[in-house]
């Protein structure tokens, strides 16, 4: 009876391991290799042994270091805005009267239902020179000319942070659900003002939920694609878009792969170090209150 | 629609990584399956060009020779880079290609000489949409690359490829991004149009810099522009024909002109691929799509040049698809050598 039981866990493991395996780390490892392949060409040539030039002719170039860095700061402002925007929602619907509750979250998980170009679309229509908002404020007269919304940096954090908001809810939402609220009203009950147990007791017992999904909005937001081709400023200025150029245009594999290979690093450690440090202030923060 | 690099968006990551990491993986088909039944897997852009083309080419083929021919989607670049990678055991058995992916793939020798034997209806093509293939692939129909502005917006209609820097259009001109077939070739022009040529570019890049202020987006694909345009976000543009055809028939305010110097074109061709396992029915195929019905009736339908000899245009396509004499031809065995440099420059110079 031991015996099987022991087994039961790594049988459990082994699908979802297999296939994270074959499907997530034998491509990564493909994509290492060609890393430290000669540049220039789709055809990594491995004779005259692993090279390092990709790397130093990538990060030894202002031109790939600025792509990425914008990449980094448009996905960490992003991040702070689906945080900022969504944990009221998530708090106002864990607040919310049940009848109205599965409706309320129905509206926050929509737009995962339709995809992201539709989306986008949605925005453009928006944020289009002679768009909604454009039309307003020269209708308005407050604007002579349409302001220039779309294809900026400003219309990829628009769009990104449309799509990405819902996962900020929902974490925040199922760490709340774990709060007792009679907890709040505990804390007006012994004096505190509503903000302040809002701030005191909702925010910090629900961080766990928010970091979580700070961290899948973060990711999501430097792998993201489509959004900054169709809503950001012309060429490859986001990390994704400047690696499928490599890979499809100048066909510079090993370049490419180089380049996917910096930017997760540069998102691990980040990611760790914003987890770790906001990790660190929450426990001190709880232990202390 | 030519090279569209988008037709879907909502595909672009999964054909990203299908594309890269996993090129293997792309078509799901066994090969014993294809093998058995008299299929072949061929490529397709989506959208407009997909249904004419299935409805003159595809559907009358399987009907006529009982075969199954599938259709991938995806973008040149990608078919390209599957069929070097299987060379050996091709996925794809007949590439439909644009400019300048076509060009690499004859560069790369992925397809198979197409002899008169063999395709007997290459016989019947204008040698430029064979010869330029080297023989290993034949240019199905072409598109020509010139000006498209809208006619509501106000500003004259343009006559030259140099009307793009006037003030008048300032803010409000899109040209394509230098990923496209239409990218190289404006590039390209301004580069003629201020005494360059492929071999001296320099004067491209100039006049592009001093265009730039003028650009709206350097756009990435033609269903982008055609979008642009439709939305007001642009007023003036270098686009394909057809694509704006297809917008001004469903009652767009739109025009596209040949410039004064002259307009451009973009081909699809087909090429066969080596090692294929159906090679007789792969031979039929490229057969029956160039010949004089089949290329006839798509074109009219798509408003698209022809490249067999004897294929005779109906209107409206008659009167608006531009006569071979009227267009440019770039070297694009050029473009596609200096491609990887060319990039790399834009990137740093054009669009950062």
């Amino acid at each position: 009876m031991r015996r099987s039981s022991s087994l039961a866990r790594p049988m459990l493991l082994a699908p979802g391991g297999l296939l994270l395996l074959v499907l997530l780390l034998a491509p990564m490892m493909v994509l290492l290799s060609y890393s430290f392949a000669p540049g220039g060409s789709m055809r990594p040539d491995f004779s005259a042994g692993l090279t390092f030039e990709n790397y130093i002719s990538v990060l030894g170039d202002p031109f790939y270091l600025a792509v990425i860095g914008r990449t980094m700061l448009i996905s960490l402002i992003v991040t702070a805005a689906s945080l900022l925007l969504g944990w009221p929602l998530a708090y106002f619907l864990w607040r919310a009267p049940a009848r109205w509750r599965t409706l309320l979250t129905l509206a926050v998980v929509a737009p995962l239902l339709i995809s992201i170009p539709v989306r986008n679309y949605g925005w453009m229509v928006l944020l289009g020179d002679q768009g909604l908002i454009n039309g307003l404020l020269v209708g308005a007269s407050l604007v002579e000319q349409p302001l220039r919304l779309m294809y900026t940096n400003f219309a990829t954090v628009i769009g990104l942070t449309h799509v990405l908001m819902p996962f900020v809810v929902l974490s925040v939402v199922a760490a709340l659900e774990r709060v007792p609220p009679e907890l709040l009203s505990a804390a007006e009950t012994l004096g505190a003002s509503r903000l302040r147990a809002i701030l005191e007791i909702a925010l910090p017992l629900s961080l766990p939920g928010a970091i979580g999904g700070a961290a899948l909005v973060f990711c999501v937001a430097v792998s993201a694609y489509v959004t900054p081709a169709l809503m950001g400023p012309s060429g490859a200025n986001y990390a994704t878009t400047l690696i499928y150029q490599q890979f499809i245009s100048t066909l510079n594999w090993p370049r490419g792969a180089t380049i996917a290979v910096v930017l997760l690093i540069i998102t691990a450690a980040t990611l760790i170090g914003l987890l770790g440090f906001i990790n660190k202030r929450f426990s001190r923060a709880l232990r202390g209150s | 629609m030519k090279d569209d690099l988008t037709a879907g968006y909502a595909a672009s990551r999964r054909t990203f990584l299908s594309g890269a990491a996993g090129a293997t993986l792309t078509v799901a088909l066994p090969a014993r399956l294809r093998a058995q039944s008299g299929t072949i897997v061929s490529t397709i852009f989506g959208g407009a060009f997909e249904a004419a083309y299935r409805r003159h080419i595809v559907t009358p083929f399987e009907q006529a020779y009982g075969a199954e021919v599938i259709l991938q989607y995806g973008t040149s670049a990608e078919w390209v880079a599957n069929a070097m990678l299987n060379a050996d055991r091709p996925e794809i058995d007949v590439l439909f290609l644009a400019y300048p992916d076509s060009i690499r793939a004859v560069n790369e020798n992925l397809g198979i000489v197409l002899t008169p034997d063999d395709v007997p209806n290459v016989s019947e093509l204008h040698p430029v949409w064979y010869e330029d293939y080297k023989r290993t692939g034949v240019g199905l129909d072409y598109a020509s690359w010139g000006l498209t502005y809208r006619t509501d917006s106000g500003v004259p209609a343009p006559t030259s490829w140099l009307d793009l820097f006037k003030p008048e259009y300032a803010g409000r001109v899109i040209v394509p991004n230098l990923t496209t077939s239409g990218g190289f070739q404006t590039l390209v022009m301004m580069a003629k149009l201020h005494g360059g040529s492929e071999d001296d570019i320099e004067p491209g890049f100039e006049a592009m810099k001093r265009l730039k202020p003028s650009i709206r987006k350097f756009y990435l694909s033609n269903p982008e522009a055609g979008q642009m345009m439709e939305r007001g976000d642009a007023i003036i543009g270098a686009m394909y024909d057809n694509a704006t055809w297809y917008l001004s028939d469903a009652g767009k305010p739109m025009q596209w002109i040949i410039p004064s110097e002259g307009a451009l074109v973009g081909m699809v061709s087909l090429h066969i691929a080596h090692n294929t396992r159906n090679m007789e029915l792969c031979k039929a195929f490229v057969n029956f799509a160039i010949s004089k019905e089949a290329n006839e009736a798509f074109c009219n339908e798509i408003n698209a040049g022809p490249t067999n000899k004897h294929a005779v245009l109906s209107e409206p396509a008659a009167s608006r698809v531009p006569a071979l004499q009227e267009i440019i031809f770039p070297d694009w065995f050029k473009i596609v050598e200096y491609a990887p440099s060319w990039i790399e420059r834009w990137n740093r110079e054009i669009v950062s």
